[in-house]
């Protein structure tokens, strides 16, 4: 009696999950059917995306039911050998093996060993070619687009009165002729209208005009423009790992990873009073790298 | 004799004159403040009552405790008391953006009063109009001189110790421009020499649009970016699968004999 | 009365004589535990990502010529941006689907990842990667690293502002190291930063080269699989020297069939309704333009933090300057991947010394060393995964993004020792109770 109990019970289930599992198909063929429709009258990023949810979650579903309560697969159990070879299985192989080539005699040896130089030259050698992907550093690294005379312009390419900037104000500026992404990339500085009774640029800082102070704006830590500035504070902020730089200070660090301040670059006016550098930056801008103390040729 | 009079003569006249400068010096400053308190009085007492205790007298300031509002301009004062910054109820608590604290006619006569207080009245309310502006161009200037701060999507993000800068979700155009021009907390300034009218109306039509824009791509969480979507990616991805392969897979290692009968 | 299946196969075995092959082979046992399915996540989830990649790889173009955008996208329009930019901006706006299968494609990346990392863990805690299998783990660990480096390459192809600055880190970790880094950066890129060939080679490098890569190893982990049989968790019935399961055919083969239709669906659920990298709102890469907050990938969020809580220590040995990214960004992560590499053969010589062959799984507890140093590792994972968003959290919590950070540093340190040292008790105290041990653990060297 309990088998049949048992057995109408497995039947019972089995309907039931067929039943599931059509179910589950039938919506993937509905929601296949809407995706025709969604994708033939426009198209729309959400209802595609629900619409292949459902298909393939039908899908999944029929599979799975079917998988898990239809199949009566037994459990197999199977052996497993050792994965080593067995002795007989190596003594075949030496013999081939052994056979078709003998012991390594010295002449042997010795092509073998020319042939591995040969490769390993010529595995050198073929790596040449990637030297062809790019120019090396040479002075790129010490030097910017910025020289002395260069005007200051703001990111549209006007120039700037010192007058026009106020106490608490910070402009993004490049050099006049620094038109190119890659010009604009390394010259990029930030000009600063500091409080005048907080300025304490140290001794030897290149030159300001009147409270107005530029730094590079490339971060001395790993290259992000340093972006956030606190004015009520004097501290400028890279977003990318935080570090700070105190603007009357000369951007030393004042907290955060990098390793050395923003570089100033020295600002004067021309007889109309507009602002220019007088110079590159005071050393190298942005990240550090193994030579950047070797300034060949000098300060700009 | 004669000069023993005529010093006499001088003395008195001197005495005259000088009490006439002083009668004059008084009048004139009862005169002002007179003005004041004919002009302002609501306002004198507004200050006396919510403000002076943290800006001082006069508005001169009180190092350590509040700034000077002389000469700060009707701008930010208008942008404080707008959005409810100002009064803050003890001077190390956070500005954030609330239901204004006064009402607007509270805030006119606070906002003149101290105007009065000095010649130069400071930067002005600014004019706004982000229908005259350029979207495009708005998005752009945003993005070189706001994102930094207020992030991509203007929702705000901690910019150093335990400043924040706020998400520009609420504040009306007028509040915005106001923020522009006078740098509130530790904002800096973006001044009307190097962003002209247009450029201002433009970064203020950007940050409107932005509340309204739809996001063609579907939910976006929190801030949007990188962290809130891995978040949603392990939460939601891999937990709904990590659900399917535990209704797939087997789950006990008793061995399936009894699962499946031949 | 033939069936058409039964033409085909017939079809199919006169040229390939499958018959013997087909009987082996269909029949293999499988165990089937779920947690042996989290692999699998990870492979559905590489089809997905070539099914997707391949149709946006259609629209994108890596050129980093600039043009004015004048699509529908309002905000944009008159806004100088690079071709690849634009071809993005149009995939996501005016291409049909576009979004859906850009959106898919940035998902299932993401997911990719994720499972990779949970199957590492099992495979790790489980002791899985013993001797016979030390070689699939060092696959496993190639192919999370092609895996990290398709995600990077893939999420800087649009040239947005957002991932345009993770490129400018990756350069300036490049440039730190001493006496090559400026010579490998400027090569890499064919210049100094910004250069005009980056988009081109990260292409390359995203549609060919590591895929091609991660198809191989991901073929050579699989053919070691099958042949070396699976491992499965100790129970009544399983030994060493025998594999209990499923049939591969039909009953393995459509639990499968049925994991990779739902990981489609969850991808698709999640590139349809959720909202990711909308680059739209980033803008086009200026190097002088930076948002807030600025994150990478979950993925690479470990190497985020780690350059953010590592202190400035930049300094000069022998008149060379140590950048101070080059430990946090090259030196440190180096030596975590070798020594996860090395740890099947760290652990046989130092920990175990039990070189036997191994087919049954492990309980977590039953190496105590072991699951110490994975707690000790994953808890510094985390630790620096979530300092990666130290603003984000400072924001969101309204506390000091400063004291924050020192809070993170703190933790990097001491909390891992802590994980480690209390994994470490805790397995042993329950190794020392009497339990019934497992046939595994009776047969596990002290």
């Amino acid at each position: 009696m309990s088998t049949t109990d048992e057995g109408s019970r497995q039947r019972e289930r089995e309907d039931r999950a067929t039943r599931g599992a059509a179910v589950a198909f039938l919506v993937a063929i509905g929601a296949a059917i809407g995706l025709f429709v969604v994708y033939l009258s426009g198209g729309q990023t959400q209802l595609e995306g629900v619409l292949l949810f459902a298909a393939f979650g039908g899908v999944g579903v029929g599979l799975g039911i079917w998988a898990k309560v239809l199949l009566r697969e037994p459990e197999l159990v199977e052996d497993r050998p050792p994965l080593h070879s067995s002795p007989e299985e190596r003594a075949e192989f030496v013999k081939v093996y052994g056979g078709a080539t003998g012991t390594p005699t010295p002449r042997r040896r010795f092509l073998v060993r020319l042939l591995v130089g040969a490769g390993t030259s010529l595995g050198l050698a073929l790596l040449l070619p990637f030297r062809s992907l790019g120019p090396g550093p040479e002075n790129e690294l010490f030097t910017t687009s910025w020289s002395d005379g260069e005007h200051l312009v703001t990111t549209e390419g006007e120039r700037i009165r010192a007058t026009d900037i106020v106490t608490d104000q910070i402009v993004t500026v490049f050099p006049e002729s620094a038109t190119t992404p890659e010009q604009r990339a390394d010259s990029q500085a930030v000009l600063i209208g500091l409080r005048a009774d907080r300025m304490a640029l140290p001794e030897g800082s290149p030159a300001t005009v009147e409270n107005l102070v530029a730094y590079s704006k490339i971060c001395t830590h790993a290259g992000c423009p340093v972006g956030l500035y606190r004015a009520a504070v004097g501290e400028l902020l890279c977003p990318c790992h935080q570090s700070t730089f105190d603007v009357n200070e000369g951007a030393r660090v004042r907290s955060g990873p990098a390793g050395r301040p923003l570089p100033q670059l020295p600002l004067g006016t021309d007889d109309e009073g507009l602002l220019i550098a007088l110079g590159d930056f005071e050393g190298p801008v942005g990240p550090a790298f193994w030579n950047m103390t070797d300034r060949p040729g000098g300060d700009a | 004799m004669a000069n023993a009079v005529a010093s006499r003569r001088f003395l008195r006249g001197g005495a005259i004159a000088v009490g006439i400068l002083a009668v004059a010096v008084v009048l004139e400053a009862s005169a002002r403040t007179g003005q004041q308190e004919q002009a302002n009085p609501r306002g004198q007492d507004l200050y006396a009552a919510q403000c002076a205790i943290c800006h001082g007298e006069m508005g001169r300031g009180i190092e350590g405790t509040g700034p000077a509002l002389v000469g700060v301009g009707a701008a930010s004062l208008d942008f404080m008391l707008r959005t409810g910054r100002m009064p803050l109820p003890h001077p190390d608590a956070r500005m954030t953006h609330q239901e204004q604290k006064v009402t607007d006619e509270q805030r006119e006569d606070l906002i003149a009063y101290i105007v009065g207080l000095s010649d130069d009245p400071g930067p002005a309310i600014p004019e706004v109009d982000p229908a005259a502006g350029d979207l495009s161009q708005g998005r752009e200037l945003f993005t070189h001189n706001c994102a930094a701060c207020h992030g991509p999507t203007a929702a705000g993000i901690a910019v150093g110790r335990s400043d924040i800068a706020p998400a520009l979700d609420e504040g009306t155009a007028l509040e915005i421009a106001e923020a522009i021009r006078t740098g509130p907390g530790v904002m800096p300034v973006f001044s009307e020499d190097v962003y002209d009218q247009r450029d201002l109306d433009s970064v203020v039509a950007w940050v409107l649009d932005l509340r309204e824009r739809a996001t063609p791509g579907g939910a976006h969480v929190g801030r949007s970016g990188p962290v809130f979507e891995g978040a949603v990616a392990w939460i939601v991805g891999l937990g709904l699968l990590l659900i399917v392969i535990y209704l797939l897979g087997e789950r006990t290692e008793e061995g399936g004999a009894d699962e499946h009968d031949g | 009365m033939t069936s058409p299946v039964d033409a085909l196969a017939r079809w199919f075995d006169e040229r390939l004589r499958l018959a013997s092959p087909s009987s082996k082979y269909l029949r293999k046992a499988f165990p089937s535990h779920w947690t042996f399915l989290l692999g699998e996540i990870a492979m559905f989830s590489l089809v997905v990502l070539l099914f997707t990649g391949t149709f946006l790889a259609l629209f994108y173009t890596p050129d980093s010529r600039t043009l004015i955008y004048d699509g529908p996208y309002a905000p944009l329009q008159g806004t100088e941006v690079s071709a690849a930019f634009d071809s993005t901006m149009r995939l996501s706006f005016e291409v049909r689907a576009g979004l859906v299968m850009r959106q898919i494609h940035h998902w299932a990346a993401l997911v990719f990842v994720g499972a990779i990392v949970l199957h590492m863990l099992r495979v790790f805690f489980t002791g899985a990667f013993r001797k016979p299998r030390e070689l699939n783990w060092v696959i496993g660990i190639v192919l999370l690293l092609l895996a990290l480096g398709a995600g990077f390459t893939g999420y800087s192809l649009p040239d947005d502002l957002l991932s345009g600055t993770g490129l400018r880190i990756a350069y300036s970790v490049l440039l730190s190291i001493p006496l090559l880094g400026p010579l490998l950066g400027f090569i890499t890129l064919g210049g100094e930063f910004p250069g005009t060939d980056v988009l081109g080679r990260l292409h390359l490098m995203h549609v060919l080269l590591i895929p091609a890569g991660l198809v191989a190893m991901l073929t050579a982990h699989l053919v070691i699989l099958f042949r070396q049989r699976h491992t499965q968790k100790p129970g009544p019935g399983r030994t060493e020297r025998n594999v209990v399961g499923e049939p591969l055919f039909p009953t393995q083969a459509m639990v499968s069939l049925s994991l990779f239709a739902f990981v489609i669906a969850v991808l698709s659920l999640l590139g349809g309704l959720f909202e990711i990298n909308p680059v739209w709102l980033y803008g086009p890469y200026e190097p002088f333009a930076v948002f807030a907050p600025a994150q990478p990938d979950w993925y690479i969020g470990w190497l985020e933090g780690l350059l953010r809580l590592w202190p400035a220590w930049e300094f000069t040995l022998f008149g060379i300057t140590i950048p101070e990214p080059f430990l946090p960004g090259v030196v440190i992560p180096g030596m975590l991947f070798t020594l996860i590499g090395a740890w099947p053969w760290i652990e046989q010589r130092y920990i175990t010394k039990d070189d036997a062959e191994h087919h049954l799984l492990q309980r977590i507890r039953d190496v105590p060393q072991r699951a110490a140093v994975g707690a000790t590792g994953v808890t510094f994972a985390l630790v620096i995964f979530v300092a990666g968003s130290n603003d984000v959290l400072a924001a969101d919590w309204g506390v000091s993004l400063n004291a924050l950070t020192n809070v993170f540093r703190a933790s990097a340190v001491f909390l891992p020792l802590l994980a480690g040292l209390a994994t470490y008790r805790i397995a042993d105290r329950l190794n020392s109770r009497p339990s019934s041990p497992t046939p595994e653990s009776q047969a596990a060297p002290p």
